[in-house]
């Protein structure tokens, strides 16, 4: 993967989750589509390229919101760091990987950034976060995962055929 | 030399970590300003949602348009009908503003003057689940500013909670960080009961009333009380649709259903000015 397109997939990431995925909203929630880039990149790519797109998508994420900064670069890059120690062990052809990268990267960063929240005085009850945000969500992005898998494995492929570490 | 680069990551990732503690340690509070480097990128980041929200919802309105095309001519007709109507009632409004303003003249006390507003139009949401917000395409170079209230045509959108030179950010009643002077407007049997309404963990809000001896029931509208600083006395916030008491209190806390429907914003307005008591 080259530099400029990582950085290109984390700005449109960012863009479309601030701008459009509240047309697709269900259950009073919408997917988290930079958690699934750092995931998928990290995947694909390794932990540099995981690490990278999660802390920069992140930290774009903290500017819009404004308010707890450094929440979203910590849990989106740890996530995608996690994800990239992944990728020398994952048979990537596989459909169960984005998949189940999908709920578990979800799961994992939502908990994660709930934990922090309370840590940082935000009140919320852990059964309605649960309820409300975490599961929903989680369970959305599982189900778009493979799409985003898809389309960031052969886009990105074409352009750059051998991934490159940094 | 393995070992020297662990230490080395490790130390990054150490200082990485004290930097992003202090960081969410100074920004967990609302701020008064955000710094340039938000102020940069939030309007560096602006053009590019205002373009992707456009395309989408200039796609849905076509759609939308063909879809829908016969129930939009009956609509139409429709808001022609109430058109007239509104215009009937608009001069009794007037005659009712013109006698109010003469007695408030001979009362010595200060005419209201209409809100000043800035119109402008929503280019992204909150960008996660975690916090109700939404990003408008007017900033301080508007005359928008921090704390002003926000309002579409049904009623109380919420209030600005930050602003750059060219964009906002308006923070949602619905979000559990917001708290705003309400009360009770019913004209038979007479009630104007007060109290703060807030969001909760769901889309509904709780308005928690100061008074034991209220008789607030289901139905009732509720509308800006004034009492809050930036907010206009009068606006309509939503609908009560249960009456209950606080987990260990006395007080009543009635369940409110906003006027707004908060998935469907598209125009709002920014209220920078005007004269209320």
């Amino acid at each position: 993967m080259r530099p400029g397109l990582a950085v290109g997939l984390t700005v449109a990431s960012v863009v479309i989750q601030s701008s459009l995925l509240d047309k697709v909203m269900f259950r009073g929630v919408k997917p988290e589509l930079v958690i699934l880039a750092a995931i998928v990149t990290g995947l694909l790519y390794g932990w540099q390229w995981g690490l990278g797109v999660g802390l920069a998508g992140g930290f774009l994420l903290d500017i819009i919101v404004s308010q707890y900064i450094g929440l979203h670069l910590v849990v989106y890059g740890l996530t995608g760091y996690v994800f990239g120690l992944l990728e020398p062990h994952i048979w990537k052809g596989h459909v169960l990987v984005p998949v189940l990268a999908g709920l578990a990267g979800t799961l994992g960063s939502q908990v994660l950034m709930y934990v922090l929240l309370r840590a940082l005085g935000y009140e919320l009850g852990a059964a309605q976060a649960w309820r409300t945000i975490i599961a929903p969500v989680s369970l959305y992005n599982m189900c778009l995962a493979p799409v985003v898998y898809w389309l960031i494995w052969h886009f990105w492929a074409r352009h750059a055929p051998e991934p490159r570490r940094l | 030399m393995g070992r020297m680069w662990r230490n080395k990551w490790l130390l990054t990732a150490v200082v990485g970590l004290v930097l992003v503690g202090l960081m969410l340690g100074l920004t967990r509070r609302e701020r008064s300003r955000v710094t340039w480097v938000e102020a940069v990128l939030a309007d560096a980041l602006a053009p590019l949602q205002s373009f992707a929200s456009g395309v989408v919802e200039g796609a849905q309105n076509l759609v939308g348009s063909v879809r829908h095309f016969s129930a939009l001519t009956e609509e139409n007709t429709r808001l022609r009908n109430e058109l007239a109507e509104r215009q009937t009632l608009e001069v009794r409004l007037r005659e009712a503003q013109a006698e109010n303003a003469q007695l408030r003249a001979q009362l010595g006390l200060q005419q209201a003057q209409p809100l000043e507003l800035v119109h402008a139009r929503v280019i992204g949401r909150g960008p996660d689940n975690w916090f109700g917000t939404l990003t408008i395409n007017r900033g301080e170079a508007d005359g928008v500013f921090k704390d002003a209230a926000v309002i579409n045509a049904q009623g109380v959108v919420g209030r600005v909670s930050k602003v750059t030179r060219h964009t906002a950010t308006v923070t949602l009643i619905t979000d559990r960080s917001s708290g705003v002077g309400a009360r009770v407007l019913r004209v038979i049997p007479q009630t104007r009961d007060n109290g703060v309404i807030s969001g909760e963990d769901d889309d509904l809000l709780r308005l928690r009333l100061f008074s034991r001896d209220t008789d607030v029931a289901v139905g009732d509208l509720i509308v800006t009380s004034g009492l809050s600083h930036f907010y206009p006395p009068g606006l309509l916030i939503g609908t009560v649709t249960e009456v209950g008491h606080a987990e260990f209190g006395l007080m009543p806390v009635a369940t409110v259903e906003p006027a707004v429907d908060f998935d469907r914003l598209e125009w709002l307005a920014v209220v920078i000015g005007g004269h209320w008591d």
